[in-house]
């Protein structure tokens, strides 16, 4: 009883605890390239407020607002406001790479893209000749595209119910995305 | 007010500027203009830093307090002799790629106006004196990186810059964590404040957890081993001169961030009194030096196995930091722009050789010095700089470094900086070898870029300018080795103290 009692006392912290590790867990395990990105969010929302429940004061007082209580310490409260301003430009850049993504290879799992990038001989494990690397390769455009079915692995993928719709959705919302 | 310019301009400029070439692009419709607002926006940025830097390295720091709070609370900028020649190499460095990309390209209003944002943030990276806004740079000059690799326009990019984007934003976040820690241990953020700020005393929990994760966070920018896996990936889907404006700043930064770290914020007297932090540095540089010497041996492809070299030459700078000597932190320094200076080199040279040439791997660089002697004879001396033979700059850094080691008496990081000089050179001595020593192989045909002949020969001469420029600065800065440490080493006895 008593350590759950101490748990309760840190309750803030035990859950910042959990969503760092959940965070981290979904950006590393998760092979769907969209819940990566969530997966993120959730890990630097558990540092957040971790700092927010770092700023609680019990019985603070302001140096310039006469009204009572309660305070907390503000500068922990605009670190984090400046922290979700960083982590919103990331997870923008983030989505725009993964639209980029799903253009090119017609995926977002992870295994699926890699083994659309290996088929095109530029996967990260190539270590050899062949690297398709034109430094100014504004040549490729949609049409070249591959179609979703030249990757026997999608099949095989494990497809739970619930991603379908969010690769369909992408697919018809952003068809003006592609070409910036 | 005898300060000769206020660094806050340092960054605000770039920062400003980075709005341009994408507005002159876009808004006016003039691209020609775009490269041509970026180049005076970092003319500019380059004369504020010779300003700042001379009177920096002649012993008088430049500091100054953004919105005239005090210093415990407001967030200071500060130009010491440790700093400056970071801002030198990041302004010599982005003159240099913007030289190269004039004809090379990418040249676009949105890749210069990335290149600027980068400037901006390294720059704040090295200037600022505050730990959380370090975080915002970190993650400012991480935005503009990530958008950086994604140029080249194609999936292979973007998938390595996601995954560039995911390693380096939980790095960042690490870093955020550590920042979350070290406000709650010592009350305020500000580099000065710091030291003796530890309410409990620096060997507590939460100032040691403080400074592990802060380095954890800033080594996966580092690319130390094993979180180095989106260095090669990133760098070889770049175009080159974007690995070669990445591998100059951004890990070189971080390296920086840390060192910084260590003596000015958390001081030296956390070694002393936390006896595992300099174990466990000295293990993940010695680690880093040897697995990245591993990798690049098995690696076929010259970008990756620069990227490889890379993990291997920052594990040299962190041993470097953990001994904390004033020789070792004079060879850190050195070591971090020589690298920085030669790598860059090397990623143009490479990137003009698979244009020019069509070569990528090792084997593909048989016979290039008949095919192209002056890029042939740049990338030998740039090999030479990363391997660490004299007279060049990677001599000088290891030598200083090795000597800090002797000097602090650590005979197993010695032993393996010595060691990393005859790894790198298993995998420069074939390359070299081919370079220098076969003959070009039967039909192989002189690939162009465009079936433009007058583009390609263009592209060599921009671009081989540089390279060769860089090349003369790695022999340069290794002959004047002994010049440059004087200059830096007042500073670092200062913060040693």
């Amino acid at each position: 009883m008593s350590a759950l009692s101490v748990l309760l006392a840190r309750l803030p912290y035990v859950v910042a605890v959990l969503l760092v590790g959940l965070g981290l867990v979904t950006v590393v395990d998760d092979e769907h390239l969209v819940r990566k990105v969530v997966g993120l969010n959730v890990f630097q929302t558990g540092i957040f407020l971790f700092l927010v429940a770092a700023a609680v004061r019990r019985g603070g007082r302001s140096p310039n607002v006469a009204r009572p209580g309660p305070y907390v310490d503000p500068v922990p409260q605009v670190l984090v406001l400046t922290a979700i301003v960083v982590g919103v430009s990331v997870t923008g850049v983030a989505l725009a790479l993964v639209v980029r993504i799903y253009y090119t290879y017609g995926s977002l799992r992870e295994e699926t893209v890699r083994a659309a990038m290996a088929a095109e001989g530029s996967g990260p494990s190539s270590t050899d000749r062949e690297h398709p690397v034109d430094e100014r390769s504004d040549e490729r455009r949609a049409d070249e595209f591959p179609a979703e079915d030249e990757f026997p692995a999608d099949e095989e993928a494990p497809v739970d119910d619930e991603d379908r719709p969010d690769d369909d959705r992408l697919d018809t919302a952003g068809s003006g995305v592609n070409d910036r | 007010m005898t300060d000769p310019a206020d660094p806050a301009l340092l960054v605000a400029v770039p920062l400003v500027a980075s709005v341009l070439p994408v507005a002159v692009e876009v808004v006016l419709s003039r691209p020609r203009w775009a490269w041509r607002v970026a180049v005076a926006a970092v003319a500019g940025y380059t004369g504020l830093v010779v300003v700042l830097s001379e009177s920096a390295l002649a012993g008088e720091p430049v500091r100054t307090v953004l919105g005239g709070f005090s210093v415990a609370y407001g967030i200071p900028l500060v130009v010491d002799g440790l700093s400056a020649p970071f801002l030198l190499l990041t302004a010599a460095v982005a003159l240099g790629v913007l030289a190269a990309v004039r004809v090379d390209g990418p040249r676009s209003g949105p890749f210069l106006s990335l290149v600027l944002l980068l400037v901006a943030g390294v720059t704040g990276v090295a200037v600022t004196a505050d730990v959380f806004n370090l975080y915002v740079f970190l993650e400012i000059s991480g935005l503009a990186s990530y958008a950086l690799v994604a140029v080249a326009d194609d999936g292979a990019a973007a998938v390595a810059a996601l995954k560039y984007l995911l390693v380096g934003t939980v790095g960042a976040s690490l870093y955020l964590l550590g920042v979350a820690y070290v406000y709650v241990a010592a009350g305020t953020l500000s580099v000065a404040a710091l030291p003796g700020a530890f309410a409990g005393g620096l060997d507590g929990t939460l100032p040691v957890a403080a400074f592990a994760l802060m380095t954890t966070g800033l080594a996966v920018k580092m690319a130390l081993f094993p979180i180095h896996g989106w260095k090669p990936d990133a760098y070889a889907a770049a175009p080159g001169s974007v690995a070669a404006l990445l591998s100059a700043l951004v890990s070189t930064v971080a390296a920086y961030a840390v060192l910084r770290l260590l003596l000015s914020a958390f001081t030296v007297d956390l070694l002393r009194v936390a006896p595992l932090v300099r174990p466990a540095l000295v293990t993940a540089g010695v680690v880093s030096i040897g697995a990245g010497s591993v990798l690049a041996v098995r690696t076929a492809d010259v970008r990756r196995l620069l990227a490889y070299s890379s993990v291997a030459q920052f594990g040299i700078v962190t041993v470097g930091i953990a001994l904390a000597t004033p020789t070792g932190v004079v060879g850190v320094v050195v070591q971090l722009v020589g690298h920085a200076v030669t790598k860059a080199g090397f990623y143009l040279a490479a990137a003009a050789l698979a244009a020019g040439y069509g070569v990528r791997t090792v084997d593909d660089y048989a016979g290039l010095a008949a095919r192209t002697p002056v890029l042939a004879g740049a990338v030998g001396v740039l090999a030479l700089g990363l391997v660490g033979i004299p007279p060049t700059v990677g001599f000088a850094g290891k030598l200083y470094v090795l000597l800090g080691a002797l000097e602090g008496g650590a005979p197993i990081a010695a032993a393996a900086i010595l060691a990393s000089t005859l790894t790198s050179l298993v995998y420069f001595a074939p390359l070299l070898q081919r370079v220098f020593a076969e003959p070009v192989p039967d039909a192989v045909p002189r690939v162009g870029v465009t079936a433009d002949g007058d583009r390609r020969s263009k592209l060599e001469r921009a671009t081989v300018g540089v390279v060769a420029g860089a090349a003369v600065l790695t022999l340069a800065l290794g002959l004047g080795a002994a010049a440059f440490a004087d200059l830096v080493a007042p500073t670092v006895e200062g913060v040693l103290g």
